[in-house]
């Protein structure tokens, strides 16, 4: 780890990356803790899936029409938003749709992804980079996108705090309460899609689903409001993402598939700590609810 | 109080809804004067959480008209405090009973950003009017069903309504903490018109002003015309209101008049 901190002062791309694994952290706490209590999982995986067909047409665009200012990232956001306001609008509309059109909108976002790189000479080693991540790749550029996604995120997150809350507990309640709650899960879903983007630089579409659920349901397990979620989902992601790159670097491993895997022992531990814990209160808690009497 | 005349807290007329081609309710009438204490009443599937909705505008009617406060519902929904049936959530969503309670005053105080002391303090203020102020840091989730039923009563409070609709606010509560609840309403009544829905035909009779019977159809008797019903009807009354009395402190009036 030594070796991994002096490297870091010595490279200027592992400074990129480590930036933005932090920048990355910070969104991914706030609105992962969004996804977790509004239940839209599955939704985010689409979303994130689907990404790929962005990707792919702006290498092409990039390459073989020469449009050189078109970074792949720039299609990465317009085909997350598009695939989020699809399927919040399919959702919206016929509830009953909403599994098939996430499935579609998942694969047919791969597809499209998978022809575009096909066709563009020379780049095949993008399609890797973009499933499972390149963090080292990650360019000043790249840093600035990535810095003002996390910005417009994460203070829409705390701006809309109390409305996201609400449409999360209870959407009959918050529409009686003049909340426009159609709205507010498009803005959610528009949120998923940029934080999306935001991780692919880091662990790769196919894995930034456990990046989004796993440290959140850590954080939500010590948590008692999505405000204290939010701060510690940020940090355990902050940690997981610093100390998956160290291991990486130092034994030579991709830094996506280190994070995840880092992430998901974490999480792995902190269930059978949980269920641990749960077995010892249960034979105390017990005792002490059967004095009180009921209310 | 001014003595200008004052739209009735409901009015129905005609109104008919369907639920996928199947009629859930038909030629209704309703009106409920401002003050009232209602109770509706009816079998399960007869419409009586439908007839609640459309009252507070989550429903539309297929036809007919329905004015809250003398306006289309939807446009005063603000104006109603709203306590759904024990209702499905996300257990895991870390939430404390106080965020619960501050959602009421969504619309009312600012409500952008992060909660403010003046938020919190109106929700502690709620919590204190169904005496479980205590509980305000507490996870929502962690509080028993008897809590929650009062945080959620607390929640419509907090918004200051001038009606308060109620799905059943009972239904998972024990004969104890039931009594406590409609003591509450019945306190309550003297501020704000309450519409409940129950499946207590006792507490229906020893509390309530009026009574609409729900089953696709509405009638409406005022408590004082129940002796009018049949037999059947009123030999459930009888049944019910000796469980009544036994938790019934404040005494009150009797099942007719």
């Amino acid at each position: 780890m030594s070796d991994f901190l002096r490297a870091v002062g010595e490279h200027a791309f592992l400074q990129y990356a480590l930036a933005a694994g932090l920048l990355a952290s910070v969104a991914c706490g706030v609105v992962g803790s969004w996804v977790s209590a509004r239940r839209i999982t599955y939704i985010a995986g689409g979303i994130a899936h689907s990404v790929l067909g962005g990707l792919g047409a702006a290498r092409y665009l990039q390459t073989v029409m020469e449009w050189e200012w078109l970074h792949p990232l720039y299609g990465a956001v317009v085909a997350a938003l598009l695939a989020a306001l699809v399927i919040g609008f399919v959702s919206l509309r016929w509830r009953e749709s909403e599994d098939t059109a996430i499935s579609a909108i998942w694969a047919i976002g791969m597809a499209v992804g998978v022809l575009f790189i096909a066709r563009t000479p020379g780049y095949a080693e993008d399609l890797m980079s973009y499933l499972f991540g390149n963090i080292l790749m990650v360019t000043p550029g790249s840093l600035w996108l990535i810095a003002a996604l996390d910005l417009v995120v994460v203070a829409l997150g705390i701006i809309f705090y109390q409305q996201l809350l609400a449409i999360s507990f209870d959407e009959e309640f918050a529409r009686m309460r003049g909340i426009n709650v159609e709205a507010f899960y498009l803005l959610l879903l528009c949120m998923v899609a940029l934080t999306v983007v935001l991780l692919v630089t880091v662990v790769g579409l196919v894995m930034v689903i456990a990046l989004l659920t796993l440290p959140i349901a850590i954080a939500g397990r010590l948590s008692r409001s999505i405000a204290q979620t939010m701060v510690l989902a940020a940090i355990i992601i902050a940690l997981l993402t610093t100390v998956g790159l160290g291991v990486s670097y130092s034994a030579n491993l991709p830094a996506g598939a280190t994070i995840i895997l880092l992430t998901g022992a974490l999480y792995l531990i902190t269930l059978v700590g949980a269920s641990f814990f749960r077995r010892v209160g249960r034979s105390r808690g017990g005792q002490a609810s059967q004095q009180q009497p009921p209310r | 109080m001014s003595v200008k005349i004052e739209a009735p807290a409901v009015e129905m007329q005609d109104v008919s809804f369907s639920y996928d081609g199947r009629a859930v309710l038909e030629d209704v009438d309703v009106y409920i004067p401002r003050g009232d204490f209602t109770g509706i009443v009816g079998p399960n599937g007869g419409g009586k959480t439908t007839l609640l909705k459309l009252m507070l505008g989550l429903l539309r009617p297929d036809r007919g008209q329905v004015r809250v406060l003398g306006r289309p519902p939807h446009e005063v929904s603000r104006r109603i405090g709203y306590v759904p049936q024990s209702f499905s959530y996300n257990r895991r969503l870390p939430i404390t009973v106080g965020d619960v309670v501050m959602m009421g005053r969504l619309a009312v105080d600012r409500n952008l950003g992060p909660r403010t002391a003046h938020l919190r303090e109106r929700a502690r203020e709620a919590l204190e009017q169904v005496s479980v102020s205590e509980l305000i840091d507490r996870r929502f989730g962690d509080t028993s069903a008897g809590q929650q039923q009062r945080v959620l009563i607390a929640r419509a409070l907090a918004t200051d309504p001038e009606i308060l609709m109620l799905d059943e606010p009972t239904a998972s509560l024990d004969a104890a903490a039931e009594g406590e609840i409609y003591d509450l309403l019945r306190e309550l009544n003297e501020r704000m018109t309450v519409v409940l829905i129950t499946h207590d035909l006792g507490f229906v009779s020893g509390v309530v002003q009026s009574v609409l019977c729900v089953n696709r159809r509405v009638r409406r008797h005022p408590t004082s015309e129940m002796g009018q019903i049949s037999g059947e009807l009123l030999e459930e009354l009888y049944g019910r209101e000796l469980r009544l009395v036994r938790h019934d402190r404040n005494g009150g009036g009797g099942c007719c008049e």
